[in-house]
């Protein structure tokens, strides 16, 4: 061995040891808390799911994956995930339509629009409780004035907070839960709903506003020189030109959507008999309240968990086309 | 100027104004029915006590306003005054906030600035942080702080600290001091820094921790104030780990506190009030910062 060769061993020893020992202080904070609260967690997760406990809590009953089949095959569990989809559909789409009307509304150049931009924007300050409180105040059925509106309409008053809608059997189809939706809607559902996507106005309002930003100008001077209206103009210059936009708008609106609890704390409850009772809202029932299925809850959020990871993935592939990556 | 120029001018303008008129009355229709919400909000939390117990709704006006409803405390289920839930979220948003600014400068430097062997799997890893959300760690994490809590309780070399993990501010914080988010954040700021920069520190003698403190960490202040807003905001609307860690009244976060109030009728105007003195400083905050927010949304790749 020459004495080149043992100074390039040493190189690829013993200095990237060095450059490794240079940046451990820097990296080492942020490792040993996310080594403790996300990576260990979800090895404790996968580990609780093969866990039961009896009543009291006294004891661990090893029963391996039976756990995991028990509670992904359990109609609460299926029920949950219907929920939440349903959920989903009513808050995204709709804070989407709205953000971009709102934000298009507030792109115009008239004198003072930035004060129309500020209070388009403004429910993103508003807090999930807020929000919550805010809408509260609407659908209450004692000091709600939503119903006297409805009232004032010619409508007959509704139970906002305690009407789940008309109970579908298990054998239900599509178009049976349509519907169902039809005679008796799930109004719990709708209200926890509205007081979200009430909330998410804001945000999407920001974040077209600055999708509108990124349109060249020029764009819409072809489109008049060919003759297009402000109708047309927005058909096929301005929509197509968000579509990119839109699309990372629908996907963080769905991790919104996944991640929303405190909204449905607060109003419903999860109720009434689960009709607005999301995935995560199921878990906290199950993991924090009697009997305290922990190990059913773990398996519930690893169903949580992969449903998000799909999710963060395609926002990830979404955001890369903007990001300039080194 | 002659009169008729001069009155020509005025039909000018005015006709402008008057094309205008129908763009702003579409806004402030959409920016009314927006605010609606707040706005009832706003009235019934002037209202006493009596109005609700009538008959029928509150009235949209408040006629007989009482302002001694922002400053009651002391009655109902929780004798906890909203400037106590206040003061533990303020507490609780700026020690995340402060500790990710400081976790994720660090990691950023060493992933922006330093090679060493293994940077490309551990940044993978630092990413993938953000694709787990703490909604699908609450069950271990909780059992954590309960064990946390349970040793700092009974044994004798932790409890001399008083360090409480259950109805504390640690058990509030914990889980929350690193950001995978921010680390990406901050890296990207960070590699915008040329690399010349970085030669001619090191020719006047910088090791890593000055060059870091002062000259990144001044260049980077766009984004260091991105990660700050987006923190303290995310801290501040935290509910369900509040929700699972505090017991105690007093460590209830103002989110928590609204919520437990507004469920008491006995004292709703007062519940109000206080959803209006939690809302105010966000909706401050939010205006002010909002180039910051609209920049940390894309992460970091619109210059706001």
């Amino acid at each position: 061995m020459t004495v080149a060769d043992q100074y390039a061993g040493r190189r690829s020893w013993a200095w990237p040891l060095g450059r490794f020992l240079t940046a451990l202080p820097f990296l080492l904070p942020s490792m040993a808390l996310f080594g403790a609260f996300v990576f260990y967690p979800l090895g404790k997760s996968v580990y609780l799911g093969f866990f039961i406990s009896n009543p009291f809590r006294t004891r661990q009953i090893y029963v391996g994956f039976d756990q995991y089949k028990d509670v992904l095959a359990s109609s609460e569990f299926a029920s949950s995930l219907l929920v939440t989809a349903t959920f989903t559909l009513y808050t995204v789409a709709p804070a989407i339509v709205i953000g971009t009307a709102l934000a298009v509304l507030a792109n115009q150049k008239l004198p003072g629009i930035v004060i129309f931009r500020t209070i388009f924007s403004s429910t993103i300050a508003a807090s999930v409780a807020i929000s919550a409180v805010f809408w509260l105040v609407l659908l209450h059925p004692s000091i709600g004035v939503l119903n006297e509106a409805v009232e004032g309409v010619g409508f007959s008053r509704v139970n906002w907070l305690r009407d789940g809608g008309w109970a579908v059997g298990d054998r239900a189809t599509v178009f049976d839960m349509v519907a169902a939706w039809f005679i008796d809607p799930n109004w719990a559902l709708i209200s926890v709903s509205l007081a979200t996507v009430w909330m998410n106005i804001g945000l999407f309002t920001i974040i077209v506003l600055a999708g509108l930003q990124t349109i060249p100008e020029e764009l819409y001077e072809a489109a008049r020189v060919d003759g297009a209206g402000r109708w047309a103009q927005f058909w096929h210059v301005t929509l197509p030109m968000l579509s990119p936009t839109l699309f990372f708008a629908s996907v963080v609106g769905m991790i919104f959507a996944f991640q929303s609890f405190g909204q449905i704390d607060i109003l419903t409850q999860g109720g009434p008999v689960d009709a607005s009772n999301v995935l995560l809202y199921s878990i906290y029932q199950t993991g924090f309240e009697q009997p305290f299925r922990v190990g059913a809850a773990a398996v519930q959020s690893l169903a949580l968990f992969v449903i998000m990871l799909v999710l963060t993935l395609f926002q990830f592939r979404l955001l890369a086309g903007r990001v300039f990556y080194r | 100027m002659t009169a008729a120029q001069q009155s020509s001018r005025i039909a000018g303008v005015a006709q402008r104004w008057l094309r205008r008129l129908p763009a702003y009355a579409v806004l402030t229709f959409c920016a009314a029915l927006l605010l609606f919400p707040l706005y009832v909000t706003a009235v019934y939390s002037l209202h006493p006590l009596t109005e609700f117990l009538n008959e029928g709704v509150p009235s949209l006006w408040p006629s007989n306003p009482q302002w001694s409803n922002y400053f009651k405390s002391g009655s109902g289920v929780s004798n906890t005054p909203i400037g106590r839930f206040l003061f533990n979220s303020v507490v609780v948003a700026v020690v995340i906030t402060a500790a990710q600014l400081v976790t994720a400068t660090l990691s950023a430097y060493a992933f922006a600035f330093l090679r060493f062997p293994g940077r490309n799997v551990l940044f993978v890893l630092f990413l993938a942080t953000m694709m787990v959300p703490l909604e699908v760690a609450i069950i271990p994490n909780f059992q954590t702080i309960q064990w946390l809590d349970h040793h700092f309780r009974t044994q004798a070399w932790l409890s001399w600290t008083q360090i409480t993990w259950i109805d504390g501010y640690p058990g509030l914080v914990a889980p929350f001091l690193a950001t995978g988010f921010g680390t990406f954040l901050l890296r990207q700021a960070f590699l915008s820094i040329p690399g010349e920069l970085r030669d001619a520190a090191e020719m006047d003698g910088y090791g890593h921790w000055r060059f870091l403190l002062f000259v990144v960490v001044p260049l980077a202040r766009g984004a260091l104030a991105t990660l700050a807003i987006f923190a303290f905001l995310q801290a501040w609307n935290q509910y369900l780990w509040p929700l699972l860690v505090t017991n105690d009244p007093d460590m209830r976060t103002v989110q928590i506190g609204i919520a437990a109030e507004a469920s008491d009728v006995s004292r709703i105007n007062i519940a109000f009030a206080g959803t209006i003195t939690a809302f105010l400083p966000m909706l401050l905050l939010v205006v002010v910062f909002q180039r910051y927010l609209v920049r940390g949304l894309f992460g970091g790749s619109v210059k706001g």
